[in-house]
């Protein structure tokens, strides 16, 4: 050989050009500046719009959990209310007997807020504590009288609260006579809701009668509000999508290629809700929610490498995770290799248990419920089928194992529901739908992904 | 790392312009030389170089202070330029090994005569996909597996590609000192 030939052509130009260097053109830092400007805009639009979404989640959960805490608040209240003014009805009760036996008149007898009773029956409570009394007062008055008719009464809003029986007493004792009863009743005793009563004093058997008919309506209504639990079959079909965030460094942009190739298609959604009425406006939901997701994928083209066994195989990246694939036309792939996939579907099948806590707005046949809570969502199928394609062959392939996407997942979810009744039993419901997760459903792909579903779905609701 | 260039990374992690500003300055003249290996022309090269920036400052915050930072930068230039060649062009093999050519060897002084600008024209004149092997095996040090790998090619691929790029320099090298000759005896 040659004295002079010894050096490779290659470390030679290595060693030369290394020793360059280049400032490049001043206009490519304006460039950058540029892009780097349009950059940090996005990031604080980003920043802000997550903060935005975040506290309106926070908000309304707090309103959900003040208003609950609310509403319970006042439920207790009102049964303590309720209790006092029993207790002392019936002690007020038990003293009137004893003075009437004393002088001879009738007894009225003082039950709950719908109530006033004289032995063994019901006369509308339709009078707050100083209302009450003067009604009493005038009953008593009637002394004497054989019927007493009352066109017109009340039903109250708010609890009675008696505790002060002993003017009730006093003065039932010392103003027998009750005449214009019924007139006193039509402009002294409140008037929110008229109903029909009538009432009747019997000197003689010392009993008050009434009928009240939209009172009876009322107790049916209480009664078929008894009906503390729902059952709630639905279907709905929804559309998800996702945020993908770059899960490497070092410059790959694999979300934009992934979010390029995939595409959401209609998805699914099949479950059954318990719901248990903890007050008339305040419904906790559980259940079973069973959910599909499809996504199509366009076609593209992808590389063998090892998997985690050592095994050279093709690598199919998706938004969710990553399967291998070994097409029986090229078994034997070398890293790096190529094929050509030519679309694909992917398949995502969630069992979700949710827990929702609804707050029912309005009344009557139609009702609006919104309702927020958190799901559970767990994996239960995650698979990609495939055609690979090469110069002479093409194979469907079907990856039904998906590298690093997690079994399970939280998520936070907001439905308000509309509900129309059908029967005391029976409605039927409309459920838009909006599930958040709120973590990645992957760890260790090529990007992290953040799955968001908007649906709607029909349902009956039993009520039991 | 030096504390001065550990105080423009914490200034880039913040998003300080100045810093970054400064580590631009620091390293777009090496990093444009990368650049030119890497593609066919001043204007590919720069803009290679600008998405290369953008990416620096983007991920920067993910560089651990365990190497270099010039290192760090010349992979996501180089990841940059694989990624424009992917999308531009098919680096399936255009020769095959057997047609390969092993002539490793010339003469010295020919090359001798021969600057730095000049070689990184002749390099730029080669076509993408032996450019591309010639700057990872010579230059980023990549084996033959490792560059298969990275481009989605064979390994027998790169080895044909690398050997077909030497002997294209090899003319060019021959070419200019014949026309050297030329222009000395004219």
């Amino acid at each position: 050989m040659d004295k002079h030939v010894h050096k490779n052509i290659g470390d030679q130009f290595r060693d030369e050009i290394n020793s360059l260097s280049q400032q490049p053109r001043m206009h490519i830092w304006e460039h950058i500046d540029q892009q780097l400007n349009k950059t940090d805009a996005v990031n604080y639009k980003n920043k802000f719009t997550r903060l935005r979404k975040r506290t309106s989640l926070l908000l309304l959960l707090l309103a959900g959990i003040a208003t609950f805490s609310l509403i319970n608040f006042y439920v207790s209240k009102n049964k303590t209310t309720d209790t006092i003014a029993l207790a002392n009805v019936q002690q007020k009760e038990q003293r009137n007997t004893t003075d009437a036996k004393k002088e001879n008149i009738a007894p009225v007898n003082l039950h709950t807020k719908q109530s006033i009773t004289a032995g063994n029956t019901f006369i509308p409570a339709v009078a707050r504590e100083e209302k009450l009394n003067n009604a009493a007062k005038l009953i008593l008055e009637r002394k004497g009288a054989t019927n007493i008719k009352i066109t017109k009464a009340t039903a109250i809003e708010e609890p009675i609260n008696i505790t002060d029986t002993k003017s009730i007493n006093k003065e039932s004792t010392e103003n027998p006579d009750a005449a214009g009863f019924a007139a006193m009743s039509e402009k002294k005793v409140f008037a929110e809701k008229d109903i029909s009563a009538i009432i009747s004093i019997k000197k003689d058997s010392n009993v008050i009668t009434q009928t009240n008919e939209p009172l009876q309506k009322e107790n049916k209504k209480r009664h078929s509000s008894n009906l503390k639990f729902t059952l709630t079959p639905f279907a709905g079909a929804d559309y998800s999508a996702y945020r993908l965030v770059n899960d490497k460094a070092n410059g790959y942009d694999d979300k934009t290629g992934i979010a390029t190739r995939e595409r959401s298609d209609l998805s699914t959604s099949l479950g059954l809700l318990i719901g248990y009425r903890t007050s008339n406006t305040i419904t906790i939901q559980s259940g079973i929610i069973y959910s599909s997701s499809n996504i199509s994928i366009n076609p593209t083209k992808i590389y063998a490498e090892k998997d985690n066994t050592g095994a050279v195989k093709f690598r199919y990246n998706t938004s969710s995770g990553y399967g291998y694939v070994l097409p029986s036309f090229s078994n034997s792939p070398a890293v790096g290799d190529s094929v050509f996939a030519d679309g694909a579907n992917h398949t995502l099948r969630y069992i979700t248990i949710p827990v929702i806590v609804k707050y029912k707005l309005g009344h009557g046949k139609l009702t609006f419920a919104p309702g927020f809570g958190i799901t559970l969502n767990f994996l239960t199928q995650a698979t990609l089928t495939t055609d690979l394609v090469n110069q002479f062959n093409r194979e469907t392939e079907v990856i039904s194992k998906l590298e690093s996407i997690k079994k399970f997942s939280p998520g936070l979810l907001f439905t308000p529901e509309l509900q129309y009744q059908l029967s005391k039993k029976f409605s039927i419901s409309a459920m838009p739908y909006f599930k958040y997760s709120l973590g990645a459903i992957n760890k260790g792909n090529v990007v992290k992904t953040y799955p968001y579903t908007v649906g709607l779905s029909a349902g009956f609701v039993y009520k039991f | 790392l030096t504390d001065i260039i550990k105080d423009i990374i914490a200034g880039c992690i913040a998003g300080n312009r100045n810093c970054q500003s400064d580590l631009y300055k620091l390293f777009s003249p090496k990093m444009m030389i990368v650049c030119l290996r890497y593609s066919k022309n001043l204007e590919e090269a720069e803009e290679i170089l600008q998405d290369g920036f953008i990416r620096v400052f983007k991920f920067i915050a993910q560089f651990k202070n365990e190497g270099p930072l010039e290192g760090w930068i010349r992979k996501i230039m180089v990841n940059c330029a694989l990624q424009k060649l992917r999308s531009q062009v098919n680096l399936r093999p255009v020769v095959s090994i057997s047609t390969a050519i092993h002539n490793e060897y010339y003469e010295d002084d020919i090359i001798e005569n021969i600057n730095g600008k000049e070689m990184m024209q002749m390099v730029q004149a080669l076509s993408p996909a032996y450019r591309m092997v010639f700057n990872l095996y010579y230059f980023e040090g990549y084996k033959h597996r490792e560059i298969a790998a990275m481009l989605g090619i064979e390994e027998g691929t790169s080895k044909s590609n690398l050997a077909q790029a030497k002997k294209n320099l090899q003319v060019a090298v021959k070419k200019n000192a014949s026309s050297e000759k030329k222009v000395l005896n004219g």
